[in-house]
């Protein structure tokens, strides 16, 4: 049996000193499957993803990430561990002081990738996501839906095991929201573990994928639903290269 | 255009993406970094001039000696003659003495000049039973053991003094020491400052930039890099301030010098610093810089320990 990429167990999750904003989750996520987390706004989608990309410590309970007990881990192991987890952020998150092409290059760069096949490969995921024309141009300048499409395209330059959306689709229109979930569906064909927080029921219910929803910081599961029809076809993206720590 | 080329220099594996001298703020640190230094270094190489003139003077290595020769005589012609080979048993002692560069024995309108201001310049003033003044020059660097030398100046020609200014160079001397002390509080006190000043700036850095600093946290780069990231930026801008202000000082200080320099010989001691006082002034910018960077490497290391 293979191991879960994720595991929680009874995990609590609080801000400092204030009150504790998710209570006793427990869930797995296979290699290789697709989940969506959903929930209202304010249910504890984004704090529980900062748990899984390793950006907060819980409060308590146990997180297993690729096997490792995040409790016992050595810091110095984490970093390789965050490297092979992709994270596209609600906000973007670009660095405005560098061009579109450097903010996708930037993992592989702290990856310590060879400068060749960085440019090569950021050159071919921007080119992917239909932005090759816009690469020497700074965030800034671009618009909501190209922003997203350039975190996307940094969040999986480093082929990671694990790909972790917040709220991915909540700067675009539906079109390119599902065209975006065509192609989150494409990377997991490729092997990549998917988990993305929405709370676009609509856009949930078009795809076959079960659900983890929080209320009130308190997780349940449910199984996948039909698919709608012709939910197919987003091209797969160019094969990036596996880096150190990255998924093969 | 290559990335190598281009991201390749500002994302070097020893050197993650900062874009910290984009933060307006930091702008003005190498400006306060040179203020500092200035100071610094101001105040160190007058601590230094101050201990090595207190040194001087308390050596009673000032170059002079005043020896007084009594006239114990009577006022006629042989009286002076008797006075005259007091005066020249003494000198010829005194010549004989390792250290003396040349003995000057003042002429009598010389002596009667020097109590002008006390008795006037009456002729009245020429018929006083006035010691002979006999100027010292002493060999530069040269010990003399004054109450020696006063022992065998008065066997030879009893009644002969011997000054070496050390009563009025021992209050100077103290006064010294004590600016002196005081001046090394300053230079502690701007030491401190220096750092105060790296560490606010520092964390004003990394208000600005948490967002990034997380971010990169969490795409998987180690704590060092991100530390030695800020660190190197620090280390740049400390040197850069700490260039200018030492070149302020350095202008400054010559100035200073140089108006020393004009005030009348034996006034005060030439003081020139020593090749290791100027390595000392050398190293203040420096170590600013080094305490910059150490700082701001502390500084980050602390808030990424509180991450995950």
């Amino acid at each position: 049996m293979r191991e879960s990429v994720v595991r929680f167990e009874n995990v609590g999750m609080r801000y400092g000193v204030g009150a504790e904003v998710l209570h006793d989750i427990r869930f797995e996520l296979a290699p290789g499957s697709f989940h969506f987390l959903t929930g209202p706004s304010g249910a504890g989608k984004s704090s529980l993803l900062r748990l899984v990309y390793l950006a907060h410590r819980p409060s308590r309970g146990l997180i297993h990430i690729f096997g490792h007990d995040i409790a016992t881990a050595p810091r110095e192991r984490l970093p390789l561990l965050r490297r092979r987890i992709g994270v596209v952020f609600q906000e973007f998150r670009l660095l405005d002081s560098l061009s579109v092409l450097e903010n996708v290059a930037l993992p592989l760069r702290i990856a310590g990738a060879d400068p060749e096949e960085i440019e090569k490969h950021a050159r071919e995921l921007l080119e992917w996501v239909g932005l090759g024309a816009q690469m020497r141009a700074k965030p800034s300048t671009l618009s909501g839906g190209q922003k997203q499409r350039v975190a996307i395209a940094r969040a999986v330059i480093n082929r990671p095991s694990l790909l972790v959306a917040d709220e991915p689709t909540g700067n675009v229109d539906d079109e390119i929201a599902v065209r975006l979930l065509y192609l989150f569906e494409e990377l997991n064909r490729l092997g990549t573990t998917i988990l993305i927080a929405t709370h676009n029921d609509s856009l949930v219910a078009r795809f076959d994928h079960p659900e983890l929803h929080l209320l009130d910081g308190e997780l349940t599961v449910r199984a996948g639903r039909p698919a709608h029809p012709g939910a197919r076809g987003a091209p797969a993206p160019a094969a990036a290269p596996a880096t150190d720590g990255a998924a093969s | 255009m290559r990335l190598g080329g281009t991201i390749g220099a500002r994302l070097g594996r020893k050197r993650p993406p900062l874009p910290l001298a984009e933060d307006p703020g930091r702008k003005f640190v190498p400006w306060l970094i040179a203020l500092v230094v200035f100071l610094a270094a101001l105040a160190l190489a007058g601590l230094m001039a101050l201990a090595d003139i207190a040194a001087t003077w308390d050596r009673g290595l000032i170059g002079t000696l005043t020896v007084q020769v009594p006239d114990n005589s009577r006022a006629d012609a042989a009286g002076r003659a008797a006075q005259a080979k007091r005066v020249d048993v003494a000198v010829a002692a005194l010549k004989a003495t390792q250290g003396v560069a040349s003995v000057r024995v003042l002429e009598a309108k010389e002596t009667a000049a020097l109590l002008e201001p006390w008795l006037g310049g009456g002729a009245y003033v020429a018929s006083l039973p006035l010691p002979s003044i006999v100027d010292v020059q002493l060999e530069v660097g040269t010990h003399i053991n004054v109450a020696g030398l006063t022992e065998l100046l008065a066997a030879q020609v009893p009644g002969t003094t011997v000054d070496d200014h050390r009563r009025w160079t021992d209050r100077l001397v103290t006064i010294l020491r004590a600016i002196e002390a005081l001046a090394a509080v300053v230079v502690a006190l701007v030491a401190l400052a220096a750092v105060g000043t790296i560490v606010f700036a520092t964390r004003s850095a990394l208000a600005v930039h948490a967002e990034t600093i997380e971010l990169l946290h969490i795409i998987g780069a180690e704590d060092e890099a991100i530390a030695a990231s800020f660190a190197q930026q620090a280390l740049g801008l400390g040197l850069r301030g700490g260039l200018i202000g030492l070149i302020g000082a350095v202008v400054a200080g010559s100035g200073i010098a140089f108006a020393f320099a004009r005030l009348p010989a034996g006034l005060m001691p030439s003081v020139a610093l020593t090749p290791l006082e100027v390595a000392a002034l050398a190293l203040v910018p420096l170590t600013v810089a080094a305490i910059a960077a150490l700082t701001a490497r502390a500084t980050v290391m602390a808030s990424l320990k509180r991450m995950l």
